[in-house]
């Protein structure tokens, strides 16, 4: 299970916003939907129209009633009925599967501008949900309401129109049972949904615990912890129980209880209906109507109570959207650079914002930084790098080593302080720009589902087959790659499961340099692989930090040692710079760090012989 | 094989169970059908009989009750008892729908309650074997979502197809006892109707699934955009990720467009021949009132009962076809049921409860395989109390050891005593309740830290807790929380270091008080500094509790009674520090890495300069 936090503010009074959103650019598709409905319910209403004049004809003429008629009036009304039908459940079709499609769009598009500080608030599987759920409820219920609600409510008006027409007083009392009628409905309905979110949420307790339990089964085991895990569960299932027969319960005593009112109105039409007949004043036929029409009252009035119900429970999704759309990112390119932009464009300058090309320097600058205000990460923290040389950023887990690396990407800002290229902030600079000239390797690796090619050809969506192999030739991984069994072709799987982590090291390698990136950001694996891969994975490293302005979160001590710039970072303040040689005559801080990490090496080695 | 028997096996038994309910719901559901038919009857009996001239009269048992009533024109004076004999035969029917479906509800819903929690308790009891071989993530679909599936099947579709079936099988008859030719008339249709639905809902099975599958391509193209958003930054793929998205929008939406466009064909054309079939009636029936072959109240009666079979068997087609996809989770459940357990033989006794401690193994060999022993004839005896060391490199069997220990496997050949008991007679919950252990990766629940701690103990006093979390060097750390004990750790709450979880798990087991504790590389993430203070803490208890740790640090080896050696599943030495360390081979060199290592490094240092 995904954990639910989030820092995105539900929107008041969102259902305007999105009605604006949507309704503009599908105003004539809206329009359309309307009419058919409303033509549906119109035809609705006439049917038992042509069964009172069939009995009155019946009545009055006996065998010399003309049925042709009424068959030929009865075809009419069917065939354009079941045409409006097919032709609305399209028309709905339509508009929910676009509006769905947009909302989607548009929400995803968004996430792709909103800056890192945003995704460290808000858990993946929150913001999935409101992409893929919650989208697809508010398009449900804005495109089948619409519908239910232009059929229902004419439908049930035209209804009235008739009795009152065919018979006012017996209209009347049909009338008044139907506030009791509409009262009842939408308190079974709001119920109902309300029951049913709640088992939801306690099927998805469930299925937490499932996971759970299975992925902590040995630790129960060890424990002897089966009985009470099971008794625990059972509380669980005891509450779910509960939860479902209240839900069926309920559903199942709506229908009847709606029914004992549509009932009232049938047996009044035929008590008082009845009278009239007897005293003559009404004839069969209209009694027949009415007893009828009491009863169609019945799906209109459960359509529109269920979509107002409906309506009425999507807010918090529309709400949890709309905010979602409203949040502004963080680090963006300025009016400025924007500006710069548009210029470079017209002017075809060889860069995307009219800058440098080439990266020549690299400067931190004062730099202070932390993820939340009260606890600072990085305190004035200086170094300056030549273009094409490596820095190893080495020292105890949580000193602020990928703390700078993620400052170096943009994916923070400093709080103080700058970052220079070319002695320029780099705020002055497109983050595209930025971006798209570096290259990054992470300390998991993570993978596309794709194919091998395809990951590698992220780096760089030009690269012909030829340089793909070229790359992987580079990083040593060619040859592991055409072991599989389908080479370049195989599918990679979800997570990448389906290869080791060394293999997914030495692929997002070859995905870092395809794009032949100025800079590379590297965060090395801490944990070593088996001796095999280790082997390849260091010689290949030296071809990746060839040439380039590098900066490594490094472990390994062959990496350490080849570094031309060694940094040790000690919460969050630079402590030691140098390079090997220089740092270990030193005898400080980063000789104690080599020698525990010499120890560590020394002794993977005899371990895992 | 015969696998269709086989897959309805568990709900076979469990309906069994539950028969008395099943069978109250279907006589429940058949005399509600009964007052569902006299509704409409009633129409029909003050229409042919009261308000109509000439009245009918047959000598016949209405005839009784009318009389009964005080005569046709007393009941005609006093319509209202039709309206209200229409009013409470609806309730009845109403009431008795309810008792149905509560009857129903609740033996399906406690089938699946029982379900659930057999499967719970079946998931505990599974060899490791299987379950090292199983996906967990599969198993966790398989108990959740293909039970939903059979929830749903159960208490939506069964119900409701029940339902149906005994409708159709009380109102048919009455039908044509009323009348054999309105019967045949109203009726005509309704074997197409049901077909076209059966066999429409049959073919498009296949879009469904095509739908289901471009869903969930979407949903994973999202989820990896936000779980690699770094990657997606780094290389400035916003662009093309907004493509990749689109396209999986874009197919999904199509699809899903596609199959509403499918379905307002099925609507339509099954509402034309449902409207069909009541223009049928209406046309057919009034030629015969016409020309006197049925009353005009059979004519209305008959109008009633035709939209009240029509619709639920519309239903019941679709209902039918896709009863399929209930079949395949039944048997996906019921091949974790078929799942061997760990076996439990009847003549198992328990651990002694003064169970000293002492342990024997003797030429105990053990493969997960047939091809590779993991433990190859390893002889050792342990006395109550001894303090063991167990070192050597990876896969060298160390852990197997335990698990054999633990009887989380069974070992094949050899004899393993434990205060002279041979452990395959013992019952597996008593050895593991005598012997404390810490497997190699801490598992924690996501509940209170308290609640973690006392999992091991739940009738723990608060004083052992802290106590055992002294021990554990982690008191202080606890404490030092917001909430402290009470909090909540995990997915929901605070996230703990790997060192910090090895220590609450120590807790864990500590708190336990077991005449064995084993240590599996518990400690690998705590700094030695901690280390030695837990050494120390466990050693109070030297003498009085028997001590297994794997390790691979010098300093607790020293501590150690004896020390065991293993190298690729053998025993290959055993003795003091002071033996070993004179002794060449794996512990020497061991010993040498981590005290003598200033050799070493000088000369590697030398080396570099």
């Amino acid at each position: 299970m995904t954990t639910q936090y989030n820092s995105t503010p539900a929107r008041k009074g969102a259902w305007k916003t999105l009605f604006l959103m949507v309704y503009r650019p599908q105003k004539k598709l809206f329009h359309t939907l309307m009419a058919v409905a409303i033509f549906t319910a119109t035809i609705d209403a006439s049917f038992t129209l042509v069964t009172k004049s069939l009995v009155d004809d019946i009545v009055a003429n006996g065998v010399e009633a003309n049925l042709l008629k009424y068959a030929v009036l009865f075809t009419v009304l069917m065939l354009s009925i079941v045409s409006s039908i097919w032709y609305f459940i399209r028309l709905a079709g339509r508009l929910s599967t676009t509006l769905m499609y947009t909302l989607r769009k548009q929400s995803f598009e968004h996430l792709q501008s909103l800056s890192f500080t945003f995704f460290d608030n808000n858990a993946v599987g929150w913001l999935l949900a409101r992409i893929t759920s919650d989208t697809t409820r508010i398009a449900n219920v804005v495109a089948w309401g619409t519908l239910d609600l232009f059929w229902g409510i004419p439908f049930i008006l035209g209804i009235f129109t008739v009795l009152l027409i065919l018979d006012w007083q017996l209209g009347l009392v049909v009338l008044g049972l139907f506030p009791f009628l509409a009262a009842v409905a939408m308190w079974f309905n709001i119920r109902i949904l309300d029951s049913s979110r709640n088992l939801r949420r306690t099927n998805s307790r469930i299925t937490a615990v499932y996971n759970e339990s299975i992925s902590g089964v040995q630790t129960s085991k060890v424990l002897v912890r089966e009985d009470e895990n099971l008794k625990e569960f059972q509380n669980d299932t005891r509450k779910m129980y509960r939860l479902s027969m209240h839900n069926l319960l309920l559903t199942s005593a709506f229908y009847p209880f709606v029914n004992v009112f549509v009932s009232m109105a049938v047996g009044a039409a035929l008590w008082l209906g009845g009278v009239d007949v007897l005293a003559g004043t009404l004839t069969l036929g209209t009694l027949v109507a009415f007893m009828t029409y009491a009863r169609s009252l019945m799906d209109p009035m459960l359509e529109v109570s269920g979509k107002l119900a409906e309506l009425q429970r999507t807010t918090a999704c529309v709400e949890r959207v709309i905010g979602l759309l409203e949040v502004q990112p963080d680090i963006a390119d300025s009016e400025q650079v924007k500006k710069h932009i548009e210029q470079a464009l017209q002017s075809g300058a060889e860069t995307l914002d009219g800058g440098d090309a080439r990266i020549d320097t690299i400067e931190f600058r004062h730099v202070d930084f932390g993820y939340k205000a009260e606890e600072p990460v990085l305190k004035n923290f200086n170094l300056a790098v030549k273009a094409g040389a490596t820095v190893a950023l080495v020292g105890a887990t949580g000193s602020g080593k990928s703390t700078i690396v993620s400052l170096l990407c943009r994916f923070y800002e400093p709080t103080q302080g700058q970052i220079l290229i070319n002695g320029e902030d780099y705020r002055g600079r497109s983050l595209a720009w930025l971006q798209s000239n570096l290259g990054i390797v992470l300390q998991t690796p993570f993978l596309f589902t794709g194919t091998v090619r395809s990951n590698i050809r992220y780096g760089n969506l030009d690269a012909t087959d030829d340089e793909i192999v070229a790359a992987a030739k580079a990083v040593n991984v060619h040859d592991i790659i055409m072991q599989m069994e389908r080479g370049y072709d195989t599918e990679i799987q979800e997570g990448g499961n389906n290869l080791s982590t060394g293999q997914k090291q030495l692929i997002s390698f070859a995905r870092a340099i395809i794009g032949n990136p100025q800079i590379l950001v590297m965060d090395e694996a801490t944990s070593s692989v088996d001796t095999q891969t280790e082997h390849l994975l260091q010689q290949s490293l030296q071809t990746v930090l060839q040439g380039r302005t590098s900066f490594v979160i490094a472990h390994r001590l062959s990496t350490i040692r080849s570094a031309d710039t060694i940094v040790v970072i000690d919460q969050g303040e630079l402590v030691e710079q140098g390079s090997h040689d220089e740092l270990l005559a030193k005898k400080g801080r980063y000789f104690d760090l080599y020698r525990k990490q010499f120890q560590t090496e020394t002794e993977e080695e005899l371990l895992s012989q | 094989m015969n696998k269709s028997q086989h897959h309805h096996r568990i709900l076979v038994d469990l309906i069994r169970n539950k028969k008395w309910y099943y069978l109250g719901s279907i006589v429940a559901v058949s005399i509600a059908s009964y007052f569902m038919f006299l509704v409409p009857t009633i129409g029909k009996i003050v229409i042919d009989r009261v308000i109509t001239e000439p009245r009918i009269t047959d000598e016949g048992f209405v005839d009784n009750v009318i009389q009964w009533f005080g005569g046709a024109d007393s009941l005609a004076a006093n319509l209202w008892f039709a309206g209200i004999a229409i009013v409470i035969t609806t309730a009845l029917a109403g009431l008795f729908m309810y008792l149905k479906d509560y009857l129903a509800a609740t033996a399906c819903e406690s089938t699946i309650r029982r379900l659930r929690e057999e499967l719970f308790a079946h998931l505990h009891r599974l060899s490791e074997a299987y379950l090292n071989k199983a996906d967990s993530g599969d198993l966790v679909q398989r108990c959740t979502s293909d039970m939903d599936t059979l929830r749903e099947f159960l208490t939506m579709q069964v119900m409701d197809m029940g339902r149906t079936v005994v409708l159709m099988c009380i109102v048919i008859p009455l039908m044509f006892m009323q009348s054999v030719i309105m019967s045949v008339i109203s009726l005509m249709l309704v074997p197409i109707v049901f077909t076209f639905a059966w066999v429409f809902f049959g073919r498009i099975k296949a879009l469904f699934q095509q739908v289901d599958e471009a869903e969930g391509a979407m949903t994973t193209i999202v989820q990896e955009n936000l779980t690699g958003i770094r990657v997606v930054r780094a290389f400035a793929r916003q662009e093309y990720e907004c493509k990749k998205f689109d396209e999986g929008n874009r197919l999904y939406s199509q699809l899903h467009y596609k199959l509403i466009q499918m379905l307002s064909n099925f609507w339509a054309t099954s509402d034309l021949l449902c409207i069909c079939q009541n223009g049928i009636v209406l046309i057919g029936g009034g030629y015969l009132a016409s020309r006197g072959i049925i009353s005009m109240g059979t004519f209305f009666a008959f109008i009633g009962y035709t939209i009240m079979l029509i619709w639920p068997i519309r239903q019941l087609g679709q209902q039918l076809s896709e009863a399929g996809k209930a079949t395949v989770a039944i048997g996906r459940i019921q091949e974790i049921l078929d799942a061997p357990e760990e076996p439990e033989s009847d003549t198992a006794i328990a651990l002694p409860a003064d169970f000293d401690g002492s342990i024997q193994f003797r030429n105990v060999s053990f493969g997960f395989d047939a091809h590779k022993l993991a433990l190859n004839n390893v002889s050792f005896d342990i006395d109550a109390g001894e303090t063991i060391a167990i070192v050597g490199p990876t896969g060298s069997g160390k852990s197997t050891l335990i698990q054999l220990l633990m009887r989380l496997y069974d070992y094949t050949e050899g004899s393993i005593k434990l205060a002279g008991h041979e452990l395959n007679g013992l019952d597996r919950r008593s050895v593991r309740s005598g012997i404390g252990s810490l497997l190699q990766e801490p598992f924690l629940f996501s509940r209170s830290l308290k609640d973690n701690i006392k999992f091991g103990r739940f009738d723990a006093t608060d004083e052992q807790m802290v106590k055992s979390s002294h021990d554990a060097a982690v008191h202080h750390t606890i404490e030092a929380f917001t909430h402290k004990y009470d909090t909540v750790i995990g997915e929901r709450g605070v996230s703990l270091s790997g060192g910090q979880k090895q220590r609450v798990t120590l807790s864990r087991t500590l708190i336990q008080e077991t005449p064995i504790l084993v240590l599996d590389d518990t400690l690998s993430a705590v700094d030695s500094k901690t280390e030695r203070q837990i050494i120390k803490a466990l050693h109070k208890k030297r003498g009085q509790q028997t001590l297994i740790i794997i390790t691979h640090r010098i300093s607790v080896c020293r501590n150690a009674d004896r020390i065991f050696v293993m190298e690729n599943g053998k025993l290959t030495a055993q003795g003091t520090h002071e033996q070993l360390q004179q002794q060449p081979g794996f512990y020497q060199q061991l010993w040498q890495i981590q005290s003598g290592q200033q050799d070493q490094f000088d000369s590697d240092l030398a080396v570099t300069a």
